[in-house]
């Protein structure tokens, strides 16, 4: 059947050639595949229209199509089961933005929780401008306008490329973090947080930049839900025994984030969830020769009780930098908190390390035990690395 | 309903290892949810938009899940379950009430359609049906879950525990009988 929707997916002068190459001597399955191709093409779509709900599957909008007098639309760049997602020029801004819009009959995915989504401002987390609601032939539909993102999901790259290098994971994590502790403090839970709603985006100077997408998009909790049954694998399990989502759960949803991330696989793969074991394998028994600090903050985040995962998203990065901290030579620290306590050497080794926007967010710290995080942080952070989550810094004692 | 069907895992392994007491159990059970997600499809129909059962099942389902004895991996029987629940209602329904309208059912071929109205095609499926299940029971669960509870290809190949491509050859099967035997139908 692979070959046959690869050859539909052909014009018919390809096809033959491409048919000859694919079953090079088998006959039979030439033939095979050739009569299924010729009833494929008399039956049409035969059947292939659910008896009910035959309309649902338009999309809301046209391309070229002008929404509002405002919202010219490019092209879809991605589709679901109850929404699509275009390219868009919004006229009045002279500005290139997405657009996701409901397909008709899903309008309640934009629930009334999503509001608070648009309060959250930061650069991990995507921007969405505002809500609208216009008029088309299939009824009302809502739409949102947002920031436009290019880059793959994190889920893909995974896919394609398999886990990644510590270095990488670390910068990934550190932004990721920085973006959800934000809109939880902001007062927004995710409440479908997963690899393919991370978009690996990039910023001016061409430094990678995470993006978590679809905030507040899963909150509504009677919504015909493909987020609480599409998704299993990022659940925690209190929410499969009805619990609201919550801050805790997408803690959880990060924990699973960050074990794919660093061993390229998912924490309960081929086991069902009716059977959550209570732990996962730890990250490092998966990976041989993988950094042990990953695992405490990665299985702490997976705890079964909501009340052991981290608080806060950006103690994960704090606890991942202390115990990269304990590592370095003792000298290295020592010398780090003694300078870092004068206040004139304190500020040269700032300007020495980190860049202009980072010393904003870095300055409120006083007092010796955040100065020594802060020396810890500027050791390694490249400037680039660090310019990218100021909020992070903001936040990390 | 009572406590004898509580256990909805119990019965959907009985359902699945042929029990037929188990399927009339699990209908009465289930039947409140599914008539809710019919009945959607139905009124949406008038009001001209329509809803995705497969969305709606699956909400039945997570909430089930909550509120019954139910295991996450029984997913799939659950929608093979539901898909077959979903088509007997609808013929039902619309064998009591035949001035229900099901939407026009682009993509017959003429030769097929013929004269007859979209009721009447679902029925004649619904019927024959009960015949491909003698030769072949994943079949008809294919065509349930494709035709009746309009699953995309992957998600009725998960709920078969099927691979994406042994699915895929099973529904062209399933549609060429059952184009086969509607022509043949139509020719008489």
């Amino acid at each position: 059947m692979k070959i046959v929707s690869q050859a539909r997916r052909r014009s018919p002068t390809e096809r033959e050639p491409f048919l000859r190459s694919e079953c090079e001597t088998d006959s039979n399955l030439y033939q095979e595949i050739a009569e299924t191709l010729e009833w494929e093409a008399r039956m049409g779509s035969f059947l292939q229209q659910p008896l009910v709900a035959l309309t649902v599957v338009g999309r809301p909008f046209r391309l070229g199509e002008v929404i509002d007098g405002r919202f010219e639309i490019v092209r879809t760049v991605g589709e679901g089961g109850m929404g699509v997602v275009y390219e868009a020029i919004d006229r009045k801004r002279n500005l290139r933005i997405a657009i996701k819009s409901a397909k008709p009959g899903f309008q309640r995915l934009l629930s009334p929780e999503l509001e608070g989504a648009l309060k959250v401002r930061h650069p991990n987390v995507c921007l969405v401008n505002q809500i609208h609601t216009t008029k088309t032939d299939a009824g009302e539909v809502d739409f949102l306008s947002m920031e436009f993102l290019e880059g793959e999901t994190l889920s893909a790259h995974l896919e394609r490329k398999g886990k990644l290098e510590p270095a990488a994971a670390l910068e990934i994590v550190r932004q990721l973090c920085a973006g959800l502790s934000e809109a939880h403090h902001s007062g927004v839970v995710h409440g479908d947080l997963k690899s393919a709603n991370i978009i690996l985006s990039q910023n001016d100077d061409g430094s990678l930049r995470p993006v978590i997408t679809d905030f507040g998009l899963a909150s509504g909790a009677n919504q015909p839900s493909g987020a609480l049954g599409g998704t299993p694998d990022y659940m925690a399990p209190e929410l499969l025994r009805g619990q609201k989502t919550s801050k805790a759960s997408d803690v959880y949803a990060l924990g699973v984030i960050l074990y794919e991330i660093v061993t390229g696989r998912l924490p309960f793969e081929n086991q069902s969830l009716g059977s959550h074991p209570t732990r996962p394998p730890a990250p490092s028994d998966v990976v041989k020769g993988l950094d042990p600090r990953w695992d405490a903050v990665i299985l702490d985040c997976l705890s079964e009780s909501p009340a052991a995962r981290p608080t806060d998203a950006a103690q994960i990065i704090t606890r991942l930098e202390k115990r990269t901290l304990r590592k370095m030579p003792l000298i290295v620290v020592a010398l780090v908190a003694i300078a870092t306590s004068i206040t004139p050497i304190r500020e040269r080794l700032i300007d020495l390390f980190i860049p202009a926007n980072m010393r904003l967010a870095i300055l409120p710290f006083q007092g010796p035990t955040e100065a020594t995080v802060i020396g810890a942080g500027a050791w390694r952070m490249s400037p680039t690395a660090s310019a990218t989550c100021p909020a992070l810094a903001g936040r990390s004692s | 309903m009572g406590n004898g069907a509580g256990d909805v895992t119990q019965l959907l392994q009985q359902w699945r290892a042929g029990d037929l007491q188990a399927e009339g159990a699990l209908f009465e059970l289930l039947l409140p949810d599914l008539r809710k997600i019919a009945g959607c499809c139905f009124r949406s129909e008038r009001s001209g938009h329509t809803l995705q059962p497969t969305a709606l099942v699956n909400e039945a389902f997570v909430r089930l899940v909550h509120a019954k004895n139910i295991e996450w991996r029984d997913r799939g029987h659950f929608f093979a379950l539901a898909a077959r629940i979903m088509r007997r209602f609808l013929i039902d329904h619309a064998r009591a009430q035949p001035s229900v309208q099901f939407l026009p059912m682009d993509g017959f071929p003429e030769r097929v359609l013929g004269r007859r109205t979209p009721l009447e095609i679902a029925i004649t499926v619904d019927d024959l049906l009960n015949e491909l299940e003698k030769e072949s029971p994943q079949r008809r669960s294919v065509v349930e879950l494709k035709f009746f509870l309009g699953m995309t290809d992957e998600e009725a190949a998960d709920a078969l525990n099927l691979k994406l491509h042994t699915f895929q050859r099973e529904w062209h099967r399933a549609r060429l009988w059952l184009y086969m035997r509607l022509s043949v139908d139509h020719a008489n």
